[in-house]
């Protein structure tokens, strides 16, 4: 044991003199977490926290269609969403190339009459500057297409069974409970899971963690450049300790990066990760299951240079596929379930599940999920070193 | 006597190539031991099983009376090894080197201190203790890579080729610190392909080739075993092949072989074949430029033995 902190003490020793781990595993997550912050934090805030657009609307129509669809703007007006209205369609439009607007919804002429027979557009102009808050007008407006459909065909429904004229009000409104604005609530809805920037912090803390990790037991490989590993095991340190030193150090400037983002995410941007035991044991998992993965590439790796190369693209292809920049597992799909393999996923899960409230019970499958991945890339990393030649 | 070090029957190979095929011998303490062979002959991969980095498939080790294995530490404790590479860290400095190896011997504190400023003395690094390695010249690498190997005064020291790319003035002075070390009692083992350095350090010379011990005993013994015949070189240009073996053909002259230009003779009674070794040469296309004739030494019994020149590029 003494031989083995010997070892991590001169290779700690080393990394602190090169500076390149501080800037790896520290300043560059906190930097791009930052710009993504600034970037898309709003977009990515889970509670809606921040965003805001403000949409115009123009009623050429004047009819009840139009009508609803301004009530429907006017039920979402708020906080985040500002309604202005318009004479004009070349007002509009102005306003839009002035960015005063994120979009706006122009209800043409003869709208309200063309509904029944199927020719209606509702039209929707979005700011390119904004895709986000114009792509949330046109779910909005397509939302009020099938709500209007859904009327269109209740009325005629309606009168086909002999209902009564005078009631098709009652119908009518009955019908245009417009469900699809569900979607729209879901956006102002508070969320169990971290906020934007926090979460960003996290992910980028996550995926430098495997780079970061590289430093440690990377250096084997550089020791056995500069011929210096062949001359450690000469002494009397067995291979077993050399190598234990390794993981050592990758395992604490793991542990110490990710402390340092952690702590700094706290005091910089406010983030709530909640049980600090539990985050704690997520943490720990995270920085074995990066160093299991990378000590495997640095048994099987032949020189530094292809250690590098393969590390650098497991660690982007984890962390792309785990969601470190955006949540993939909410595509549903096959890389959604993909991403169930990527220790990146379960670590980001578990710290939703915690800045939710939750407690250790409740990130039961994130610790199964990335402990699994540690054993079993630490077990088939020591599996390779034992079938590798010593020097 | 006590021997330090005891080799017995030592194989390895690697997929189906032989490095090592049944080596046997023994260093008596204080003793220098040299291994003395052409590259790839088997010289690294026998100090490496005997260093505990490889394995052995057959055959033992004992250093000190310890077996030694890759896993036997307390044997490594009583080898200090030099690799023929450099093997010291770049990026640290001469005395954080040395401080770091010391530890790994369980060297500490004051003991270990003084046996750094030691070191720094014996290999000349003193004045650049603090500069790191990496800013030091090929030679000082040299000198601080002995001193690793020095630092916790191993009962066995083993030097793997280690005037291999070094300038003549560095060269001198790594062989004048060995010397140094032999007088003051070290056992060596001392790897090299230069036959000069073989007969100025070592107590005893074991010849190896093809990964087999073909001869071993002090400079006199080998030398007198192939008789008093002399070692003639010849330099020139032109069909070098053809005139090595024209030559290995003429009366008198008991092995040739030709490598980097220059053919190696062991000729008996040397000064009077002369003139038909330089007829029979030309006559085969040889345009010879220089002769050099010496004295029975090891090079001609390695010529004797395996029937090729020991002589690299230097």
């Amino acid at each position: 044991m003494r031989q083995m902190l010997r070892i991590a003490a001169k290779d700690l020793k080393q990394r602190v003199r090169d500076r390149s781990v501080f800037i790896v595993g520290i300043i560059a997550p906190a930097m791009l977490a930052l710009i993504f912050t600034f970037a898309f934090g709003d977009v990515l805030d889970p509670s809606g926290g921040g965003f805001e657009a403000t949409y115009g609307f123009v009623d050429l129509d004047g009819g009840d269609a139009a009508a609803g669809l301004a009530a429907v703007l006017d039920g979402i007006e708020g906080d985040q969403f500002s309604i202005e209205s318009y004479a004009t369609v070349a007002e509009v439009e102005v306003a839009i190339d002035d960015d005063e607007l994120s979009a706006a919804f122009i209800v043409p002429e003869d709208f309200s009459e063309s509904i029944g027979s199927g020719t209606a557009v509702l039209e929707v102009v979005g700011n390119v500057d904004t895709p986000v808050g114009a792509g949330i007008a046109a779910a909005i407006a397509e939302g009020y297409a099938d709500a209007v459909d859904r009327v269109t065909l209740t009325v005629a429904g309606s009168l086909a069974a002999g209902a009564d004229p005078r009631a098709l009000d009652q119908v009518i409104a009955t019908a245009s409970n417009i469900e699809p604005l569900a979607s729209i609530g879901a956006i102002t809805t508070g969320v169990k899971q971290m906020d934007g920037s926090t979460y960003l912090m996290a992910g980028m803390a996550v995926f430098f963690l495997f780079f970061t990790v590289q430093f440690g037991v990377a250096s084997l490989l550089e020791e056995k450049r500069v011929g210096t590993w062949g001359r450690l095991l000469a002494a009397p340190v067995t291979r077993a300790q050399a190598i234990g030193a390794k993981v050592l150090v990758s395992f604490l400037l793991g542990v110490v990066s990710m402390a340092v983002l952690m702590v700094g995410a706290t005091i910089g941007l406010g983030a709530d990760w909640g049980d600090p035991l539990s985050v704690s044991v997520l943490v720990i998992l995270g920085v074995l299951a990066a160093t299991g993965v990378m000590a495997l590439v640095s048994a099987i790796a032949k020189t530094v240079e292809a250690a590098g190369n393969i590390q650098s693209i497991i660690a982007v292809a984890l962390g792309m596929l785990g969601g470190t920049f955006v949540q993939i597992s909410q595509d549903g799909g096959l890389l959604s379930r993909l991403s169930l393999i990527t220790p990146h996923h379960w670590f980001i899960q578990g710290l939703n599940d915690l800045g939710g409230g939750g407690a250790i019970g409740d990130i039961v499958p994130s610790i199964v999920g990335i402990g699994g991945f540690a054993v079993v890339t630490g077990g088939l990393a020591v599996w390779a070193f034992s079938r590798t030649e010593a020097v | 006597m006590t021997n330090i070090l005891l080799v017995e029957e030592l194989e390895r190979s690697f997929d189906d190539l032989r490095a090592v095929g049944g080596v046997s011998f023994f260093i008596e303490s204080g003793e220098t031991y040299g291994l003395l062979g052409p590259n790839g002959a088997g010289k690294t991969t026998t100090i490496s099983m005997i260093a505990g980095l490889l394995e052995a498939d057959r055959g033992s080790v004992r250093v000190a009376g310890q077996p030694m294995a890759t896993k036997s530490t307390a044997a490594k404790r009583a080898i200090g090894l030099v690799p023929q590479d450099l093997a010291i860290y770049p990026d640290l400095t001469a005395k954080e080197n040395l401080a770091f190896f010391g530890s790994l011997y369980g060297m500490r504190g004051a003991s270990l201190a003084r046996r750094i400023e030691e070191v720094l003395e014996i290999i000349g690094l003193s004045d650049r203790a603090t500069d790191k390695a990496e800013e030091y010249s090929g030679g000082m690498k040299r000198r601080l890579n002995i001193g690793v190997g020095l630092l916790h005064e191993p009962q066995l020291l083993i030097l793997d080729e280690p005037t291999v790319g070094v300038d003549p003035q560095s060269r001198n002075a790594i062989l004048e610190s060995v010397e140094a070390l032999s007088t003051g009692g070290m056992s060596v083992l001392y790897t090299t392909h230069y036959m000069e350095e073989a007969e100025r350090l070592c107590d005893r010379v074991g010849i190896i080739d093809n990964g087999l011990l073909v001869a071993e005993g002090s400079r006199r013994d080998l030398v007198e075993s192939i008789g008093q015949n002399d070692t003639v070189h010849l330099s020139g240009t032109g069909d070098l092949r053809s005139a090595t073996e024209a030559l290995q053909a003429t009366d008198g002259v008991v092995q040739a072989a030709e490598a980097h230009g220059v053919i190696t003779l062991v000729v008996d009674r040397a000064a009077s074949r002369l003139p038909s070794i330089l007829g029979i040469s030309g006559e085969a296309g040889m345009s010879v430029t220089s002769v050099d004739v010496s004295e029975p030494n090891l090079e001609a019994v390695f010529l004797h033995l395996t029937g090729k020149a020991l002589r690299d590029e230097t």
